[in-house]
This record gives C-alpha cells, sequence and structure tokens, in this order.
C-alpha cells in the first residue's frame, strides 16, 4: 500500500519538527516550499508535494479505446475508478520503455477529479526556498513555458531533510538524487490543457 | 472533504426542496378543495406555514431572491387567511407558479447562477397586484370605517389583524377624559381594559363639543364578550359598543379555533368561559380570567367558547408540545450511498478472492476442519454482502409519488393553458424505484402527459360529438413487475392515426413504399419514436403525437428500460414504460474483445449468435448479416476501438496483463495508434449510405450456418429501441451483476461507454454505451433531422 506521502511531509515543515540550525537556514532562505521530484524522459521535474496524494506502483491498467492519446487507460485505486495520464505524452516528451521504477502518481489538482500521473521514476523530496527557484521560464519560450511554473538550481550540499521519514519514502521507491535542475511544473495548466 | 457550510448548505437545499415539493402537494389539495368550492383553512394555513419556513431558510443562508419571493407570498396567503383576498383560480396559479419558480430558484442557487429571472419579477409584480386587489374583501367580516383603517399606522394595522386573525371580537369604545387628568384616566383605562383584550388604537372622535373635555374612540380586540367589558369599564363611564360583521362572510381564521368566537357573538356567552368540557388537548394550566397576561401568545391558549371542541388543537400549542420531527427519516446524499456501494463492490471482490483460496485449499492437503471452518465464515460472509448490497439498494429507492405529485401539477397547468378539461387519475405512487431513475424519468414522463393532453385529448365539443365525457381522462399507472417498474400514462383521446403517419413515414424516406403494405399496426405505431418524424411541422399534420418521442425514447433507453405505445382511433393511446428497478446494479454480458473485457448492459442484449464470416455481406459499404430474415447491420467492437484484431494480442510487461504495451513502445511523435485507427474506421461506417434495404436475397441464417472453425466470434445483437446492431466480438465471458461507475470528466469526450465496472477477477471491464453506440453506426443518415427539430427538452 502507498503511504499518504502529502501529509507526513508536510508535518515535517512545522518548526516544531524543525532542528535550530535548520529554523535559521530557513530564515535566511525565506518560505521553503515542499516538491517532489520525479524523472520524465530523462529530465527531473518536481511538483508540490501538498498536491500530490499518494504514490502507486503500477496496477494493471485498462486502457480506454478511443480516449485522448496522453489517457493511458483506468485503474481502480479502492474501489473508486481513476484515470491515468501519462505525463510525457501530456507534456510531448519522448518515451521510453516501462520499467519497473515506474510510477503513478495520485492527484487532484483542481479539485474536481482525482487522476493519475505516470512518471518514470520518483526520485526525492526537495525543500526549495522561494530564492532557490527561478520563476522566469518565459524565457524558455514555446508551448512549454505555460507548464512551468519555474525552475530550481538546489544547492549540491543541501542534506535531504527526508531522513527522518525515509521509510515511508522508501517503501515506494525513492531514489535520492542531486539534480542540477528541476523544472517545476504547473500541474493545473498541464492537466487543464 | 466537504466543510461544514458546505455541508449546511446542502442541508439547506434537501430541506428547501423537501419543503417546496410538500408545498406542491398542499396547493394540489387546495385546488381541490377550492373546485369542491369548501376550503379548509388548515390547509392555507399548511401552505403559509410552508413559505414562511422557506423565507427563514432562505434569509439564513443569503438566497435573497427566493427571500423576496417568499416574503411577497407570504402577505398574499396572510391576505388568504384573513379572508381578505379569496381562494380563486387565478391565486391558485399564481401559487402554483411559485412553487415552480421556487424549484427554478434553488436550481439556480444550487449552481451559483446568479442571472436575472424576468420570470420571477412578473411573478412578484403580479403577487403586488394579487394581494393589493383583494383589500376590500373585508377584514373577517367585520365592518370597518374605512376612514379608521387609513389612519392607523403599521403596528396598529398589525394588532388589528392579528386580532382578527385570534377570531377576537372588535369593540368600539366611547370615552371621554377631562383634558387636565387625560393621562391618568388614559393610564387606568388602560389597565382595566388589558386584562379583557388588546388595545389596538385610539382616536379623537369628531364630535368633542366640550372645550375641557375630549371624547376617545378606542378600537379594542378581545375575547370577552360585550356585556363584560361593559361590567368591568362601567365605572370609568367607558360606552362599549361591538363592531358589527357582515353576515356570512368566509371564516378569516387560520384554525377552527378562531372562527368560533365569530360564531359565538351573536349569542353572549357567560362570562368568563370556562375550560371547555372536553378537550384534553388545550393546555390545561389555565390562570383565571383577569389575571391572564395578555402576550403574544397568550389569545391561542386561551380556552375560547368552543363549539367545536374537537378540533384541530391551534398549531401554536401544537409546536410548544414537542420539538421532535414526526418523520422517523434521514436524508441521505446518494453520494454517500455511491461510497458505501462501492464497498459493497470491494467486498464481494474479497469474496471472490475467499472462494478462490477455499478452492485452492481443497487441493491442498490442508486441515480438514480449518477447511471447513473457513468455508462456513466464507458462507456467512457471501450472505452479510448480499444482504448488505440489497440493503443499500432499497436505501436508495424512493417512490415514484414524488414525481407524480410534480406530473399532477404539470398536467393542470397544461390542461389550463390548452383550455381543456382534463382528469388525472393516478394509481400506484407508491411504487419505489431507484432515485436517480426517479430524476432522470421525470423529463420524459413530462413530455408524455403534455402530449397525451396536447395532441390526445380532443376538444370538448369533439369529444361531445362522439358522446364521450367532456372531461378527458388521463390515467398514470405505476407497478413492479420482477425486477422491473412499468409506468403508463394513458389518455381517453382521439388516437393515433396510423394512416397518416405511415403517410409521413413513406413521404420522409424512413418507410419503403413497398414495406410499409406489409407494415403491421404495431410497427406504423413505432413510427412515432423514429427522430425524423417528430420535427414541429410534423406535429400539425399527423396526429401530433410526435413531439419528442424520439428523445424521450432515447432518454429512456438510456436508463435501460424501453417504451411501447399501444393506439387505438377513437379510443385512446397508452404508452407503457418498462424501466429496471436500479441502476446501480446492472446484469451484464461480459464480452472479450482482442483480449479486454468488455460489459454490454443485458437490458440492450436480444441474443448473442455465433458470426459465420462466410455470411457477412456487405450492402452499401456496410457489413451485414441476415438473421432470422432480417438484416442485421454489423459493427466490429476490435476496429471501432482500435484494438488488434487477433485474440491475445496484448504483452504483459510491468503493468501487468490487462495493459497494452504497444502505445507506450511508440516513438515519440508517432499519433497513437488506437485514435486514429478507430477514427479511420468511423469513416469508413459513416461512409454507406443509409438507411439500407432488407435483401432480397436469403441467405442462410448466422445460427443455422456454422461450420466448425477455429476461431469463431460471436455476434451480440443489441437492441434500441426499434434499430438493432450486430456487435462482434471474439468470446463471450458470461453474465454478471455489475456495479457501474461513471468514469471521470477527463474521460467525458470518449463515447460509446457507460462508465466501467470492477470485475470478480479485479479488472476493470469498460460498459459498454449500447444506444449511444447504435446512434453512432446509424447516425450519419439521421443527424441532419435530428439537429433539425428534437430539441423537445
Amino acid at each position: 500500500m502507498a503511504s499518504n506521502l502529502a501529509r507526513r511531509t508536510t508535518s515535517a515543515v512545522l518548526p516544531a519538527a524543525a532542528g535550530t540550525k535548520r529554523k535559521k537556514a530557513q530564515r535566511d532562505r525565506g518560505p521553503i516550499t515542499e516538491y517532489l521530484a520525479f524523472r520524465l524522459a530523462g529530465d527531473v521535474y518536481a511538483a508540490p508535494v501538498s498536491i500530490i496524494r499518494e504514490i502507486l506502483k503500477l496496477h494493471p491498467l485498462t486502457p480506454v479505446p478511443r480516449a485522448p492519446a496522453s489517457i493511458m487507460g483506468i485503474i481502480s485505486v479502492r474501489g473508486q475508478l481513476v484515470t491515468v495520464i501519462d505525463l510525457r505524452r501530456r507534456l510531448r516528451l519522448s518515451e521510453g520503455p516501462v520499467t519497473s521504477k515506474a510510477r503513478i502518481l495520485l492527484v487532484d489538482p483542481m479539485g474536481v477529479e482525482l487522476l493519475g500521473l505516470y512518471v518514470d521514476e520518483v526520485l526525492q523530496v526537495y525543500r526549495l526556498a522561494d530564492s532557490e527557484i527561478e520563476h522566469t521560464a518565459t524565457a524558455l519560450g514555446g508551448e512549454v513555458a505555460s507548464y512551468i511554473a519555474g525552475i530550481a538550481r538546489p544547492a549540491q550540499a543541501q542534506a535531504s531533510p527526508q531522513e527522518g521519514k525515509g521509510v515511508a519514502l522508501k517503501s515506494v521507491g525513492v531514489v535520492r538524487q542531486n539534480a542540477s535542475v528541476i523544472i517545476l511544473l504547473d500541474l493545473k495548466v498541464v492537466l487543464s490543457s | 472533504m466537504t466543510s461544514e457550510s458546505e455541508r449546511a448548505r446542502e442541508e439547506f437545499f434537501s430541506e428547501a426542496q423537501e419543503i417546496v415539493e410538500g408545498l406542491g402537494r398542499d396547493l394540489l389539495a387546495l385546488d381541490e378543495a377550492q373546485k369542491a368550492g369548501h376550503v379548509d383553512p388548515d390547509l392555507i394555513n399548511d401552505v403559509f406555514r410552508a413559505v414562511h419556513t422557506l423565507k427563514g431558510l432562505a434569509g439564513l443562508f443569503g438566497a435573497t431572491r427566493m427571500s423576496s419571493l417568499s416574503h411577497k407570498l407570504e402577505e398574499l396567503l396572510d391576505d388568504l387567511r384573513l379572508g381578505k383576498v379569496d381562494v380563486t383560480a387565478p391565486v391558485l396559479d399564481l401559487l402554483f407558479l411559485s412553487v415552480q419558480l421556487y424549484g427554478k430558484l434553488l436550481q439556480a442557487e444550487k449552481e451559483g447562477r446568479d442571472q436575472p429571472m424576468p420570470e420571477l419579477e412578473k411573478l412578484l409584480t403580479q403577487l403586488d397586484r394579487g394581494a393589493g386587489a383583494g383589500g376590500t374583501a373585508g377584514n373577517g367580516g367585520h365592518i370597518i370605517d374605512p376612514n379608521l383603517l387609513a389612519v392607523l399606522t403599521e403596528f396598529e394595522e398589525h394588532k388589528l389583524k392579528t386580532n382578527i386573525a385570534q377570531g377576537n371580537t372588535l369593540y368600539r369604545l366611547k370615552v371621554r377624559f377631562q383634558l387636565a387628568t387625560i393621562d391618568q384616566g388614559l393610564d387606568e383605562l388602560k389597565a382595566t381594559a388589558k386584562p379583557h383584550g388588546d388595545i389596538i388604537t385610539y382616536l379623537p372622535a369628531s364630535d368633542g363639543d366640550d372645550i375641557d373635555s375630549i371624547t376617545l374612540e378606542i378600537l379594542m380586540g378581545s375575547r370577552a364578550s360585550a356585556a363584560t367589558l361593559r361590567n368591568a369599564l362601567h365605572h370609568l363611564g367607558v360606552e362599549v359598543e361591538e363592531l358589527p360583521r357582515q353576515g356570512g362572510g368566509p371564516a378569516p381564521a387560520p384554525a377552527p379555533a378562531v372562527s368560533t368566537p365569530v360564531q359565538a357573538h351573536h349569542i353572549p356567552t357567560p362570562t368568563p368561559s370556562p375550560p371547555p368540557v372536553a378537550p384534553s388537548h388545550v393546555p390545561s394550566a389555565m390562570p383565571p380570567l383577569g389575571h391572564m397576561p395578555l402576550d403574544m401568545t397568550a389569545p391561542h391558549a386561551f380556552p375560547a367558547p368552543r363549539l367545536d371542541a374537537g378540533a384541530s388543537i391551534p398549531p401554536k400549542a401544537q409546536e410548544l408540545g414537542t420539538i421532535k420531527s414526526v418523520a422517523q427519516t434521514v436524508r441521505v446524499d446518494i453520494q454517500k450511498l455511491d461510497v458505501l456501494m462501492n464497498i459493497v463492490g470491494e467486498l464481494s471482490i474479497v469474496r471472490t478472492e475467499l472462494e478462490r483460496l477455499l478452492e485452492k485449499m481443497r487441493d491442498a492437503h490442508t486441515n480438514r476442519e480449518l477447511r471447513i471452518n473457513l468455508h462456513r465464515l466464507q458462507r456467512d460472509f457471501e450472505r452479510n454482502v448480499i444482504s448488505l448490497r440489497r440493503g443499500i439498494l432499497e436505501v436508495r429507492m424512493v417512490p415514484l409519488g414524488q414525481v407524480f405529485d410534480k406530473l399532477a401539477r404539470v398536467a393542470r397547468q397544461i390542461s389550463r393553458e390548452a383550455g381543456k378539461q382534463v382528469n388525472l387519475v393516478i394509481t400506484g405512487a407508491e411504487t419505489e424505484v431507484d432515485k436517480l431513475i426517479v430524476e432522470e424519468l421525470s423529463d420524459p414522463l413530462m413530455h408524455m402527459m403534455r402530449n397525451a393532453i396536447d395532441h390526445g385529448i380532443e376538444e370538448r365539443e369533439m369529444r361531445e360529438a362522439v358522446s364521450k365525457p367532456a372531461v378527458g381522462t388521463i390515467a398514470l399507472n405505476a407497478f413492479q413487475k420482477g425486477n422491473h417498474v412499468v409506468i403508463e400514462i394513458e389518455d381517453d383521446g382521439k388516437g393515433i392515426d396510423t394512416e397518416r403517419l405511415l403517410e409521413k413515414g413513406i413521404r420522409m424516406g424512413v418507410v419503403q413504399a413497398d414495406e410499409a403494405r406489409t407494415m403491421s399496426r404495431r410497427e406504423v405505431l413505432n413510427l412515432i419514436f423514429v427522430p425524423g418524424l417528430s420535427t414541429k411541422s410534423a406535429v400539425s399534420e399527423i396526429s401530433g403525437r410526435g413531439v419528442g418521442m424520439d428523445v424521450v425514447k432515447t432518454n429512456i433507453s438510456k436508463l435501460g428500460g424501453v417504451i411501447d405505445v399501444q393506439s387505438e382511433p377513437g379510443i385512446g393511446t397508452k404508452f407503457t414504460v418498462t424501466l429496471p428497478i436500479t441502476l446501480a446494479i446492472i446484469s451484464a454480458l461480459i464480452v472479450k474483445v482482442s483480449d479486454q473485457q468488455f460489459a454490454i448492459p443485458l437490458a440492450n442484449v436480444q441474443e448473442a449468435v455465433w458470426l459465420d464470416a462466410e455470411a457477412v455481406r456487405v450492402i452499401d459499404g456496410r457489413e451485414a448479416v441476415t438473421l432470422r430474415g432480417s438484416t442485421l447491420q454489423l459493427c466490429y467492437l476490435a476496429r471501432l476501438f482500435g484494438l488488434s484484431d487477433t485474440p491475445d494480442a496484448g504483452g504483459t510487461g510491468p503493468f501487468g496483463s490487462g495493459f497494452d504495451m504497444s502505445p507506450m513502445s511508440q516513438a515519440p511523435g508517432v499519433p497513437p495508434r488506437g485514435s486514429l485507427r478507430s477514427e479511420s474506421i468511423r469513416q469508413d461506417y459513416a461512409a454507406a449510405a443509409f438507411p439500407y434495404r432488407p435483401a432480397s436475397s436469403s441467405s442462410p441464417s448466422a445460427r443455422t450456418a456454422l461450420a466448425p472453425r477455429q476461431k469463431r466470434r460471436f455476434i451480440v445483437v443489441t437492441a434500441v429501441g426499434t434499430r438493432r446492431l450486430g456487435l462482434v466480438v471474439d468470446s463471450l465471458v458470461g453474465e454478471q451483476d455489475v456495479v457501474i461507475k461513471g468514469l471521470g470528466p477527463s474521460l467525458k469526450n470518449v463515447a460509446g461507454f457507460a462508465g466501467a465496472t470492477q470485475l470478480a477477477d479485479q479488472r476493470i471491464a469498460l460498459v459498454l454505451d449500447a444506444p449511444a453506440l447504435v446512434e453512432e453506426m446509424f447516425a450519419h443518415a439521421d443527424r441532419a433531422r435530428m439537429h433539425g427539430g428534437t430539441h423537445g427538452f
């Protein structure tokens, strides 16, 4: 069973749970948001942890004939039908073979429908300060720009704050990784397109 | 997910809805009563209370338009219960209209729409006029000087109304005060008069001829008799005069208790009236007269001399008795039931899994006792799951009466508009159906009701000419028949003119001339469900039965129901709708198409036969076979859905065997196989011209021409109305009761599926939307007409 990742990680931001050193660092860097990083077609993307309800291993998936190409099919999550969207296809990225690392992120960004998002691999949770995010994604131009909420270059030395909650993340196959560039997705825009 | 305020809002809607529905029922009763010539004041009071409650609710939730409508209605109803306005047909029309508008307002409120509603404005103005016009009708029979009424302040007028409403007698007191001591004198008078009643107003009388004194006229409402008052006020030099009443005025009273004093006032009653002899329901703690504080509630608790002691309790006393709700029911959001049904579905899967494990244990050499115990447990579990499922289904059931009440209102309105007299006879209103079905059914039924009155029932003169009763009769019957519910709408009108219907059908090309000769009467009647024949222009040409009947049919088909029509010229027409009792669980045929499972609702399945590839012919570019002497168009599901035509092509990957790997492994940029292929196939089908002609050459039927072959496929004959389509599938898995779940909004544009269901083996099967598929296959030829004139709803 997948864990309720969103709830657990949010509690980590509470000052009570943080050490004094971290508190200090937080003051220096401004408000911090947690992002779940995942791999799509070789690149590292991330979305706010707060909107991710669950990380699922791949279920048996039922394809829906005549559905748009980016819809992989439907799965049943404890009796509820969930439409699974291939993020690679939605973002027009190249596609590779499905591996055992592939996961489905359960999200409900618009509050209207629970959706599953296919990703190649779930990486780790990043705590990113506003100062670490470059919001000028417009520099990229093209269609992609509208999907991108920002680009982050987290400090290489950033210690993962997830040690305490590693159990939850490991169980769903989280690999810690220091990426040089993380593309922060605006899922609302991605999913409404 | 729902917050506290959202839940409160939900409550508001269901409560308001319930009140509005109750209001509708009361109005119908009022309508009946008005026709019969005897209006029960209690009924008016019920209506008033409903509107009053709605006003309170609306105010609480900031539904301003509902508030203002309620406020205006309340004024009108207040006048009605005071007898200022009589209960007449136009007034009832206004009230019925209001109920209708309440429904609309609630809908708008729910959807957060805030557009202007011209009909509301119109109604508000009408209500203003309606209430104003009745102003002279009387003050509960009292004759009050209009000059006096004109000078009353609003508060005084209210006091006057209250007194009248309570059935108090009105007195005019005349008393002369010395100007020097007028304050004292007035105080004394007030103190003395207070125990006996309520001083409404005092005005200087015009006949004061003394400069040192002034004569005041005092208007007072009291339960006491004139004699009592005279006795009490005698020492102050007060003249007491009872205000005369008009004889035989309408009972002004909201409750029977109130009407009593009106009758009693001619007969001076003994004072002070003792508590009535028998009425145990009257509050017993009666303070003696004279110590009775006269506040708002007092007159109700006051035991008036009652000639009809057995009559109902004044509403206030009843309310004070208990605040417990009478109804032992709980309102449940249907979504909550869906959640429960979901859990039952999950439990059913657990049950199957248990069964499988037990089966395994039988082979292995497990402890026999353990196995037996487990088996018993499994059986218990199974039984409980089944009764749980049945229980939840029962909760979803509501009586058809809910929709029948609305239909009765519609019938009343339409018959007035059409100027026809119609008698509606309802039976079986207690028959229960799934709430969702009831909702979806209301529009089609309304349409049929409208048709029956507009086009079925003849004009009065026509009826009399053929010596039928002048008042037409429409029967609305419902009854349960096995797992189905049957609803009939039957009129005793002129019937459907089949000749003209056929004529029209031939002209529109729906029927071939040579075909027409062999058509049975029943087949001709069924033409009214054909889209082309139900355009507006056709209405006046043929019997007129056609308005939107194709839409009615489609909507009923969507519910898994069927509609049938019988008609005899000059005798009448009967529509019979047969529906499944519930939608939550349907019986379905599970089929396999290239290793993917699909469910086809059994309600749409006529039969399944083997496909003989040799017998397939191409007619006008469409593949068809001849089955039982008639042509059956085929639809290869594998092709339509862009699935591989050879079964077992699906790979097994990390997604499990149910996952089709091929779209995943495609190179980027290459369009996905599924959607493109199906697109081109749809065009292939669409290119073929319709209507098809029955083949003159008879080929052997598919069932008989079976040559044993390695890979046999099946035709599932799907019928929606008069149209049949042969769905070609690879294999039949079997029949199963399935719980249908809707597909999410992200899939709403994908046509052809009614939802999905989880099968016992955990796999998900898509449920085919048979009516949509049939329509799609047949659409090309009809499309133009479909969009031409069937926006009946």
